[in-house]
């Protein structure tokens, strides 16, 4: 069960990219609080900004910046004060790990998957590598795999196998959090309902918490204890899971919910139509506006806050605050 | 009302594909990917073809339009035998049969304007001589596939669509030659789920109203309901249940088709707080799966019949074929 402490506070976070053709404001006003083992699911459309929210918070991020700012405060401390030398010595790998989209492609062909598994404690902790090797060959046997398969090279793992090193990685420097961005997006159904099993055993076991990155509501649904949508770069609603899934707020949350195919129901599915807005020419007021069948003036001309129906629960829309 | 018209017919469909270990190896290996597929479809309807990446969808989806050719058994389409047809009478099915890949954004060239991609395979085909019939023709298919006002759509690049759109070019591709026969392989599982559904209702109304055979390529059950009238599950290159999706859903039998509904992650709050109960391991590697049943060393069930000898499909209920000796009678 959660207990009060908070681990890890997210305030007013902000991550603007720079391209060619303009700022690509891929993420604004991100805020949410994590107590020791929840987890939050991150979800919404492709491009959205949900990976942009995973690099940002460990502070992995591409050249072309614009503007990164905001607080992250894990155990109290501001982390975003940081000096890079000091985030990479104590928060990076450490107090926040992080399994990367397409983990699995990632791995270097040329080393054997259990040293691959080990580097962050040889690189990060100074570990000696045999030590770091035996550790590495502990964790991928608690992610299913045969510990033989440390010698592998990944060319001689699938994909499965290949994404439970990337899982056993990011749990090596015994981190509390853990950011999972789509950890079985490419996998099959089965191989997936296995990773998941694992994931929540290890969850209760080692006590962590997850941000936990999906466009899959019914996958999100098998971790989470808490739900943030994102919606072109703002959250728009954010609750517990158990009220997300039955009383889902926002315009938006209805509709991604309503578009989920079920085998348990006899509701038939309905799209959204239309498509999110670019990042760089955001439409005025609400930024759902457009596609949004509940719209009306102020919708296009008045971007709405977060409005709090409960202490846990905030949506950014007209219909939930701010008079009419 | 139009009575049922049997479109294709498959019997006992084997595609093997030669692979070689070391060149100075005399050795041939085979990878059966499509290993005695048999099922049949009529006018207008749809079959779903479900199962992991790896079981031969692809593979019997594209044997079945002829892009390759079957090793052994026999594609029967309109009543006639195309299993091994050749030059101009294979060009002919290939008007006939339509294909939509997965990957949206691989389909198209990218310095194509739309109207140059569609206009494609109506200059190999030459069906439409006149530049204004196909004109017509690009703008009709655009229209179908609810890209308006067509002439906004003609005329962009690829890169200027979002996924969705492209996907809808290229069911307008699939169909622009009027074809009776349409294979879908995973259409929709790079899109989001809010587009998803979209689609495939999209394809959905198209095969009804131009009387479409669509074979629908899925790993995800969830979809199939909704969009097919058949539903066939695969494993390892063999089909390991087939019915109408209705049954498939309702009343699964095989371990394999079991395990995958138990799978199928599904938005309830409460699955967090437990474990789903599913088979662990991963499917063999075709080049030498098991003899005797291919799910046997995953299967919870197995006894030891299951690791001797491949079951057949037996008929469980009427319609209703399963490969599992669980429904053997003996
Ligand atoms: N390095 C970059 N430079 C410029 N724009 C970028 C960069 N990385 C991402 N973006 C843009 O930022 C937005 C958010 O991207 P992000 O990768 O965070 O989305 P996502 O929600 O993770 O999407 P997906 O579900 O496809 O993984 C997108 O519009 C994307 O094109
Ligand atoms: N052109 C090919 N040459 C050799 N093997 C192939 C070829 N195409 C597919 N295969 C193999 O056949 C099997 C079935 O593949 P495929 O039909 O693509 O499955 P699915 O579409 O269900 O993922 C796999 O083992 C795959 O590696
Ligand atoms: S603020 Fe208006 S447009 Fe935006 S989601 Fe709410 S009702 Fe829809
Ligand atoms: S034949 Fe045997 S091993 Fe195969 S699915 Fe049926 S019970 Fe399982
Ligand atoms: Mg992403
Ligand atoms: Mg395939």
């Amino acid at each position: 069960m959660s207990e009060d402490k908070t681990v890890l506070s997210v305030r007013d976070l902000k991550l603007y990219y720079r391209t060619k053709k303009g700022v690509v404001k891929a993420l604004e006003e991100i805020a949410f609080d994590l107590k020791k083992e929840d987890v939050l699911a991150v979800v919404g459309e492709s491009g959205c900004g949900k990976s942009t929210l995973a690099r940002a918070l460990v502070r992995v991020l591409p050249r072309n910046i614009h503007t990164y700012e905001g607080k992250v405060i894990l155990n109290g401390r501001n982390v975003m004060e940081l000096d890079e030398e000091t985030f990479r010595r104590e928060v990076r790998w450490k107090k926040i790990s992080i399994v990367f989209q397409g983990a699995m492609n990632s791995f270097n062909p040329v080393f054997r998957i259990g040293y691959q598994v080990a580097e962050p404690l040889i690189i990060h902790d100074n570990v000696e590598k045999k030590e770091a090797l035996n550790r590495a060959r502990q964790l991928m046997e608690l992610m299913g795999m045969p510990g033989a398969f440390a010698e592998r090279y990944p060319f001689e793992l699938s994909g499965g196998m290949k994404q439970r090193a990337a899982i056993a990685m990011a749990l090596i420097t015994n981190p509390e959090i853990v950011i999972l961005d789509e950890p079985t997006s490419a996998l099959d159904v089965l191989t997936q309902a296995n990773i998941i099993n694992l994931l929540k055993r290890i969850k209760n076991e080692l006590r962590l918490t997850y941000v936990f990155i999906t466009h899959d509501l019914g996958l999100a649904s098998e971790l989470a204890n808490k739900v943030a949508v994102i919606y072109a770069g703002k959250m728009v609603e954010i609750s517990a899971a158990d009220v997300f899934y039955t009383e889902p707020k926002h315009p938006y949350s209805r509709g991604l919910i309503a578009s989920v195919p079920t085998l348990s129901t006899d509701r038939t599915p309905e799209f959204i139509s239309g498509s999110p807005p670019s990042l760089i020419d955001l439409p005025s007021g609400c930024r759902f506006h457009p596609r949004c069948r509940f719209a009306w003036d102020k919708c296009r001309t008045e971007e709405p806050s977060m409005f709090r129906l409960e202490e846990n629960h905030l949506v950014r829309c007209w219909l939930y605050g701010g008079g009419k | 009302m139009s009575s049922d018209v049997r479109l294709l017919e498959l019997e006992d469909l084997r595609k093997w594909f030669e692979i070689r270990r070391g060149f100075l190896s005399s050795k041939t290996n085979y990878v059966k990917a499509v290993d005695g597929v048999s099922f049949s479809l009529d006018e207008g309807k749809a079959v779903s073809l479900v199962g992991e990446s790896g079981s031969g969808k692809t593979t019997l989806g594209k044997t079945i339009i002829r892009l390759y050719e079957p090793n052994s058994g026999r594609i029967i389409f309109q009543g006639k035998d195309v299993t091994h047809i050749r030059a101009n009478e294979l060009k002919w099915y290939r008007r006939m049969t339509g294909l939509v890949q997965q990957d949206p954004f691989g389909a198209f060239a990218s310095h194509f304007t739309i109207f140059r991609s569609l206009e494609e395979p109506l200059l190999i085909h030459n069906t439409v001589k006149s530049k204004e019939e196909r004109a017509e023709r690009i703008f009709k298919a655009l229209e179908e596939v609810r890209l308006t006002p067509v002439e906004d759509f003609a005329y962009k690049y690829p890169h200027m669509l979002s996924g969705g759109q492209l996907q809808r070019v290229a069911i307008a591709r699939a169909i622009i030659l009027e074809p009776k026969l349409i294979v879908a392989d995973e259409p929709v599982s790079m899109l989001d789920a809010s587009v998803r559904i979209e689609i495939l209702t999209l394809l959905r109304r198209l095969q009804e109203r131009l009387r479409l055979g669509v074979i629908y390529i899925t790993h995800d059950l969830a979809t199939t309901r909704f969009f097919s009238e058949w539903a066939l599950i695969m494993y390892a290159g063999h089909v390991m249940e087939k019915a109408s999706t209705q049954e498939v859903l309702r009343n699964p039998l095989h371990p394999y088709t079991r395990a995958l509904l138990t799978a199928t992650p599904e938005p309830n709050p409460e699955n967090r707080n437990r474990f789903k109960e599913v088979p662990p391991g991963e499917p063999p590697a075709l080049i030498d799966p098991p003899k005797s049943c291919r799910f046997s060393p995953r299967c919870p069930h197995a006894f030891d019949k299951c690791f001797k000898e491949e079951p057949p499909e037996f008929e469980a209920a009427s319609g209703h074929w399963v490969k599992c000796w669980l429904y053997g009678r003996s």
